[in-house]
C-alpha cells in the first residue's frame, strides 16, 4: 500500500523508536523493532526458480512459505559464506511475511528521535533509499532501514494476463 | 421454487457485498495510481459483475444504475476520460448509492432518494463523447490500439512510482472472502471421534518411542495405526468441503429463461452430472464464470429462430451443461448448438487491436482461444447482457485463479464447447516428485503421462530450435526444465537421465529431469502470499522432511519454453 511507507517512516519518525540492530559487513544497520516477528538460525532454503539475486528462495516457517531475502546481496555487497551466527530476521510487511538474511543480530536499541538524522546524500551501500536515517548513539551509528522499501524491489507482479 | 429464490438472492447479495468492496477500495486506490490500467480494469469488472448477476435475478434498478457506473468505468479504462479525482469522487458517491440501493433491495430500508442526481451526473460525464462511446468499440479500433499500445508502457512508471509495492497483497488474491460453511452436526462428531483416535496413536507412538525394551515392532505398529487415523482425518475434512454442484446449476434454468425471452430466442438448457461433488471453494469460485458462459451461449452462442430455421436447424437452440468427473478432475462443458465462432472473424479481430501478428500461423482451434485475451470482444453490439469484451478474459482468470484450464472448441455452423477442467479440491495435489540439480519439484500427476529413458537415437536435435524425442514415432519437443528455472548445475543428459512426458491442452512434452523421487500427495501453499507469483510454479509445498519443494505449473512451463 502507497501508504504503508508513510505510516513507516511516521512511526520511526515518533518521538522514541526501538530498533533491532544486525551487522552487515561490519556495519550496523537497525530496523524497527515492531515490524520483527522472530529471529531464527539460519535453516534449509528451497530456491525460487527464476527469482533477483538476492532473493536466495524460501523457508518453512511452522508450515508457512516465507521468502528469504539475503541483505548483503540486496545492497551489492560481498557475499559471505554462512556461518553459526547467521540469523534469520524474519519481518511483517504490510500482509507479508518476509525473512532477511544478516551476518549477525546484536542489540535492540532505544534511539530517541532527535539522534535520528537524515539519511546521508552519499551512502556506502549500493542503495540508499532503503535508509530511513542515521540513529546516533555516542560513539555508534546506526544506518536505519525501511523494511517495506528493503522488500519492495521487484516485488510487483506483473500482469500476467496480457502473456497468456 | 420461493425458497429458491431467496437462496440465490442470498448468494446474490453476499456476492455483491464483495463487488462493491472492490469498487471502493479499487477507487481508492485508482487516486494515487491513476495510471494504472490493470486496477481500473479490476473496477469495471466489479461493476459489470454487479450488472450483470444483478439484471439476471430482476433487481433492474440496481442493474440500471450500475449501468451508468459502467460506462463512465468503461471509457475511463479506454481512456477516454481521464482519472481526475473529481471523478473518483462522483464514483464513490455512485458506489455508496448503489450500496444502499442494494439494502433497499434486501428490504432492509427505502432505496436513496439521490438516485436521479447521480444519474444526470454520470451520464454528464460522457456527454461530450457519449455517441463515441456507444460505436467505438464496434468499429473504431484506433481507440482500442491507442489502450494496447500504452500497455507496455504503462507498466514502468507504475513500478517506479510504488516502489513499496512489495508490501502490498498481490492483486488476483484481492478476492480473499470471510466465508462461511454449513457443517452437519453428525460430520463434526464423527471428526472429533476422529482427533480423539489421532490423539490416542499419538501417544501409542510417545509409548511405544519412550519404552526403551519395547521392539521396533511396536513402534511401526502404532505409527501404521497413527498413519490410517490421519488419512481418515483428511478424508473427512474434506469431505466436510465437499457439495454436489447442483448448488450452481440450479440457478441457470431461470437465468437462461430470462435472458432467451428478453432475446427473442428459444432455449432449451440441458443439465446433466449434477451430482458430480466439488469443493465449497471451487464451486463458489466457479459459479461467476460458469453464469458468463450460460450468457454468452444464450446471447452469442445461439442465432435467432429465424436464422436457426433458415439454417436448417429446430428453432430452439440446446444448450447442455453437464458436469463429470475425468481423472481426478471435475470437468464442466457448456455445449450449444447455436452458430460456432467464426474464427476468421476472430483473427482478424485479433490483428486489428494488435493481439496477433498479421502473418501468425495459428489452427482454428488456436484462433478461438483468443476470445480468452483482455479487452477482445466480438459482439456485434453492446447489449445489457454483455459484450463488452470482458466476459472471457475474466472467466479465463478465475477459472485459472482456481488451478483450472479452459478450453474452446467450436465448429461453425455447429455450435461451440466451452470446457471447464478443474481440480476436485485447491488444497490437496496428487504430485510427482522429482529432482532437478539439488532441489526437489513436484509435477501435477494428472499431466503426467509416462516417464522414459529415451535411447540417444531418438532424440533429434534441431538447430537453434532445440530438442525433439521420439516416444513411439511421435516427436515430442523437450523442455529443460533446469534452464527454464535456472537451476544450477547442468541437466543430466536426457539418456542418463529420464524423460517425463506430460500432456498439456492436448499436446504432449518431454520433460527433463535428473531422477524421479517418486509419488506423494502434496498440500498447495501459496507462494503469492509473502511473495510474488512466479511464472512455471502454481505453488509450493512442504515435505516430509520439512523442506520445501516448488509444484511446477506445466502451463506456465510451456510458456515459459516456447
Amino acid at each position: 500500500m502507497p501508504d504503508d511507507r508513510a505510516t513507516d517512516s511516521m512511526a520511526s519518525a515518533a518521538d522514541n523508536g526501538q530498533f533491532l540492530t544486525f551487522t552487515l559487513q561490519n556495519e550496523e544497520y537497525g530496523i524497527e523493532i515492531l515490524k520483527v516477528q522472530e529471529i531464527k538460525g539460519f535453516s534449509k532454503i528451497t530456491p525460487i526458480p527464476n527469482a533477483p539475486p538476492f532473493v536466495r528462495g524460501v523457508m518453512n516457517l511452522r508450515g508457512t512459505v516465507v521468502p528469504i531475502i539475503d541483505l548483503r546481496a540486496r545492497f551489492s555487497m560481498t557475499e559471505k559464506d554462512y556461518d553459526q551466527f547467521t540469523c534469520i530476521i524474519v519481518v511483517n510487511v504490510g500482509t507479508r511475511v518476509v525473512g532477511l538474511v544478516v551476518d549477525t543480530v546484536s542489540d535492540v536499541l532505544n534511539i530517541p528521535n532527535d539522534s535520528i538524522a537524515d539519511p546521508p546524500e552519499l551512502a556506502s551501500v549500493g542503495d540508499s533509499s532503503c535508509i530511513t536515517g542515521m540513529g546516533k548513539l555516542g560513539e555508534r551509528i546506526v544506518m536505519l532501514l525501511d523494511t517495506g522499501r528493503l522488500v519492495g524491489v521487484e516485488g510487483i507482479p506483473a500482469d500476467e494476463m496480457t502473456a497468456a | 421454487m420461493n425458497i429458491d429464490l431467496e437462496e440465490f438472492h442470498a448468494a446474490f447479495f453476499e456476492e455483491v457485498s464483495e463487488h462493491l468492496t472492490g469498487l471502493e477500495d479499487g477507487l481508492l486506490q485508482l487516486e494515487s495510481r491513476p495510471q494504472d490500467d490493470e486496477l481500473i480494469h479490476g473496477i469495471f469488472r466489479a461493476a459489470h459483475s454487479i450488472k450483470g448477476t444483478g439484471g439476471a435475478l430482476g433487481f433492474t434498478e440496481v442493474a440500471g444504475f450500475t449501468h451508468h457506473v459502467e460506462t463512465v468505468l468503461d471509457q475511463m479504462r479506454q481512456r477516454q476520460l481521464s482519472t481526475t479525482s473529481e471523478r473518483i469522487e462522483l464514483l464513490l458517491q455512485a458506489t455508496d448509492a448503489l450500496s444502499s440501493l442494494i439494502d433497499a433491495a434486501k428490504g432492509d430500508c427505502a432505496p436513496p432518494d439521490n438516485l436521479d442526481e447521480l444519474v444526470e451526473s454520470l451520464r454528464r460525464q460522457i456527454m461530450p463523447e457519449g455517441e463515441v462511446a456507444a460505436s467505438v468499440i464496434l468499429e473504431a479500433t484506433s481507440e482500442a490500439l491507442i489502450l494496447f499500445d500504452d500497455e507496455p508502457a504503462t507498466p514502468l512508471p507504475t513500478v517506479a512510482a510504488t516502489p513499496t509495492a512489495g508490501g502490498e497483497p498481490t492483486r488476483a488474491k484481492s478476492a480473499n472472502q470471510a466465508e462461511s460453511i454449513r457443517v452437519s452436526v453428525a460430520k463434526v462428531e464423527e471428526l472429533i471421534n476422529l482427533v480423539g483416535e489421532l490423539v490416542i496413536a499419538n501417544s501409542m507412538v510417545q509409548q511405544a518411542y519412550a519404552d526403551e525394551s519395547g521392539d521396533a515392532q511396536s513402534l511401526q505398529e502404532a505409527i501404521a495405526a497413527m498413519d490410517l487415523t490421519t488419512q481418515q482425518l483428511q478424508e473427512q475434512v474434506m469431505a466436510v468441503r465437499m457439495m454436489p454442484i447442483a448448488n450452481v446449476f440450479r440457478r441457470f434454468p431461470r437465468i437462461v429463461r430470462d435472458l432467451a425471452s428478453t432475446l427473442g430466442k428459444n432455449v432449451i438448457l440441458e443439465t446433466s452430472g449434477e451430482e458430480t461433488e466439488l469443493d465449497k471453494q471451487v464451486i463458489e469460485e466457479v459459479s461467476d464464470p460458469l453464469t458468463h458462459l450460460i450468457r454468452n451461449a444464450v446471447d452469442h452462442g445461439l442465432e435467432t429462430p429465424a436464422q436457426r430455421l433458415a439454417a436448417g436447424k429446430p428453432a430452439e437452440g440446446r444448450i447442455h451443461l453437464r458436469a463429470f468427473h475425468e481423472g481426478g478432475n471435475v470437468v464442466i462443458e457448456i455445449a450449444d448448438d447455436g452458430a460456432g465462432i467464426n474464427a476468421q472473424r476472430v483473427r482478424q479481430k485479433a490483428i486489428d487491436r494488435g493481439l496477433i501478428a498479421a502473418d501468425a500461423v495459428m489452427t482454428d482451434d488456436e484462433t478461438n482461444q483468443l476470445i480468452m485475451l483482455p479487452g477482445f470482444s466480438t459482439a456485434e453490439k453492446i447489449t445489457d447482457v454483455s459484450g463488452r469484451g470482458v466476459g472471457m478474459d475474466v472467466v479465463k482468470r478465475n477459472v485459472e485463479a482456481l488451478n483450472g484450464s479452459i478450453s474452446i472448441r467450436s465448429t461453425q455452423g455447429k455450435g461451440s464447447t466451452f470446457r471447464i477442467r478443474l481440480p476436485l479440491t485447491m488444497a490437496i495435489l496428487d504430485g510427482l516428485a522429482m529432482r532437478l540439480g539439488n532441489d526437489v519439484y513436484v509435477l501435477p500427476l494428472l499431466s503426467v503421462v509416462e516417464s522414459l529413458r529415451p535411447e540417444p537415437k531418438h532424440i533429434v536435435h534441431i538447430a537453434e530450435r532445440g530438442e525433439l524425442v521420439m516416444v513411439r514415432g511421435e516427436p515430442l519437443p523437450l523442455i529443460y526444465t533446469h534452464r527454464l528455472f535456472n537451476v544450477s548445475g547442468e541437466p543430466t543428459n536426457p539418456c542418463d537421465g529420464l524423460v517425463v512426458i506430460v500432456e498439456h491442452q492436448g499436446r504432449k512434452y518431454g520433460i527433463v529431469v535428473d531422477e524421479l523421487i517418486g509419488q506423494l500427495q502434496v498440500v498447495m501453499k501459496s507462494l503469492e502470499a509473502n511473495y510474488e507469483r512466479v511464472d512455471g510454479v502454481s505453488g509450493a509445498t512442504i515435505l516430509g522432511d520439512g523442506r520445501i519443494a516448488m509444484i511446477v505449473d506445466i502451463a506456465g512451463l510451456v510458456r515459459l519454453a516456447f
